[in-house]
């Protein structure tokens, strides 16, 4: 069963491709269901706390790692080329140095879309959607609007070589099948399970400079 | 009766004129002010100017560690001199877990000992990289939070002004080498109609996010809540930042809405850059305390003395506490 949560791009939006290096980061244009996923856990585990995750048929943890994750998105994303000082730790002391990143502005709202297998998965993530207010880096909020039983038909979808549309293409992590609550724990020494794929983005260049690119909805 | 706070949020339309706080480098002589584009509703592209969130958080940490020397708050031997390495070089934490062997603290310990050595790394989060001499990371997120500051197209602009440093006997004789003779350079100043927005996640003070209890007693708590809400309304009042010494915004004008909630679900925030923001937000609160009942409010503010009366009822309160 499919269900939508709505969210109002507050801020400009940034989220680090995750083959970036750390001097230089393009980002998506959209929050990846990685990225959605955590927003979820870390709701989750501030609200109701580890527990519920540690057994390895948690149902919970399926519950969300299982889940399909969809968008529908409509206007324009417009991506700024900028030059930001990040703390770069060199001879043991945090120093400055200048780095490449993109922010987005998103003109109009994102639709993500969840597949669930039943109503106890929907109502167990409806618990905690509406209390997200950022996705990705920090300070990028997004404003919960509201829940939709009846959601649009992604536009967002993976890339079929044999049914080419136009578009771009970016890579977009989700979390694997079969990870268990320590890799996607950050304080557990486990390395993280994540599972990859390519969306298409069904946008076109409209306009740039050095400065942005702006994207538009095909 | 005394409500407990466990997040608050700001969206308003920040109006600074002749403010140079988003530099974004130099090149020769013209320093570069930082704009971004944007898109309206129409899909009409506006180039604005926009002022980066670390503005804001550095500006608001100058307050903070101001407000907690006077107020005897913890505050960390980097702090106290305004070094942005706060907690992270490890000479404190080595300090405080000496005789202890580093690698076998548990993340708890870490955070506790973070969370209890300093206001500012509480509440503005570090990432810590050693303890002592030796390597050990943590990281410990923010509690408040600065999205960028954005022009509203059509009420912002940029402008360059030209400056000339005057030298004495400035035929070019001495000094040039070093950049001692007279410089003539450029400067931006802006000016315009700002979306601001800013949220405080009120009940993580003093939170410990691995074991989820809280590191400080309430008082220590309350105190911080203060010292965080009196810090933000000053960084309004008095900003210290990029150029500030000579080109010190004039602030004239700050609308917009507070809203703040009572429980878990966190206050809703919407960017001015939106002309239906404050409907808007006062639709969502509508919704939310649907989900939730009585769980968010919203105030309206027209003028900085507005916004201060509204924080000053803030300050009343109590950070939210997790059981």
């Amino acid at each position: 069963m499919k269900f939508s949560a709505i969210y109002q791009p507050t801020n400009l939006f940034s989220l680090k491709e995750s083959n970036s290096t750390n001097s230089g980061a393009k980002s998506l244009l959209l929050p990846s269901p990685y990225s959605i996923k955590m927003a979820l856990f870390n709701q989750a585990i501030t609200i109701d706390g580890t527990e519920q995750f540690e057994n390895k048929k948690s149902q919970e943890l399926s519950y969300i790692r299982d889940a399909g994750i969809e968008y529908f998105i409509s206007g324009s994303f417009c991506v700024n080329n900028c030059f930001v000082t990040i703390q770069s730790l060199r001879d043991g002391t945090y120093r400055g140095k200048p780095s490449f990143r993109e922010y987005i502005y998103l003109s109009d709202n994102i639709e993500i879309i969840f597949e669930v297998k039943d109503e106890s998965a929907k109502a167990y993530l409806q618990k905690y959607l509406h209390r997200i207010n950022y996705f990705g880096k920090r300070g990028c909020f997004f404003q919960f609007v509201g829940y939709n039983d009846s959601p649009s038909k992604s536009n967002v979808n993976i890339f079929d070589v044999k049914n080419f549309k136009p578009g771009i293409l970016q890579e977009y992590d989700d979390m694997a099948e079969d990870a268990e609550f320590k890799h996607i724990n950050n304080f557990d020494s486990a390395t993280a399970k994540r599972s990859k794929k390519i969306l298409l983005i069904p946008v076109h260049n409209e306009n740039s400079s050095k400065s942005y690119t702006h994207y538009k909805i095909i | 009766m005394t409500k407990q706070i466990a997040s608050i949020s700001i969206s308003g339309e920040i109006t600074l004129n002749m403010h140079s706080l988003n530099n974004e480098g130099g090149e020769g002589n013209q320093i570069m002010t930082r704009q971004l584009t944007i898109v309206d509703k129409d899909g009409q592209e506006h180039t604005v100017n926009g002022i980066s969130g670390d503005m804001f958080k550095h500006i608001h940490v100058g307050h903070l560690i101001n407000h907690a020397k006077e107020n005897k708050l913890e505050v960390c031997t980097n702090c106290s001199v305004g070094n942005p390495n706060r907690l992270s070089s490890g000479e404190d934490l080595g300090t405080f877990f000496s005789g202890k062997d580093i690698k076998a603290l548990g993340d708890k310990e870490i955070a506790d000992a973070i969370i209890s050595k300093c206001v500012v790394d509480d509440s503005h989060g570090v990432l810590v990289t050693s303890i002592g001499k030796q390597n050990r990371n943590h990281a410990r997120k923010s509690v408040i939070e600065f999205g960028w500051t954005i022009g509203i197209p059509e009420k912002n602009n940029t402008e360059s002004y030209i400056h000339t440093k005057v030298v004495a006997d400035a035929a070019g004789k001495r000094g040039e080498s070093s950049n001692e003779g007279q410089n003539i350079f450029h400067r931006p100043a802006n000016h315009g109609v700002y979306a601001f927005v800013c949220n405080i996640d009120a009940y993580r003070i003093g939170f410990n996010d691995i074991d989820r209890n809280y590191a400080i007693d309430d008082p220590k708590r309350i105190a911080r809540y203060k010292a965080i809400l009196q810090s933000l309304l000053a960084s309004f009042l008095n900003p210290q930042g990029a150029m500030t010494s000579s080109q010190k915004p004039h602030i004239t004008d700050f609308k917009g809405v507070v809203t703040y909630s009572e429980k878990m679900i966190p206050a809703p925030t919407i960017s001015p850059i939106n002309p239906e923001y404050q409907s808007e937000i006062q639709e969502i609160t509508k919704n939310l305390n649907l989900i939730e009942k009585d769980s968010i409010t919203e105030k309206s503010f027209n003028g900085l003395g507005e916004l201060s009366a509204i924080i000053k009822d803030l300050l009343e309160q109590e950070p939210y506490k997790l059981s």
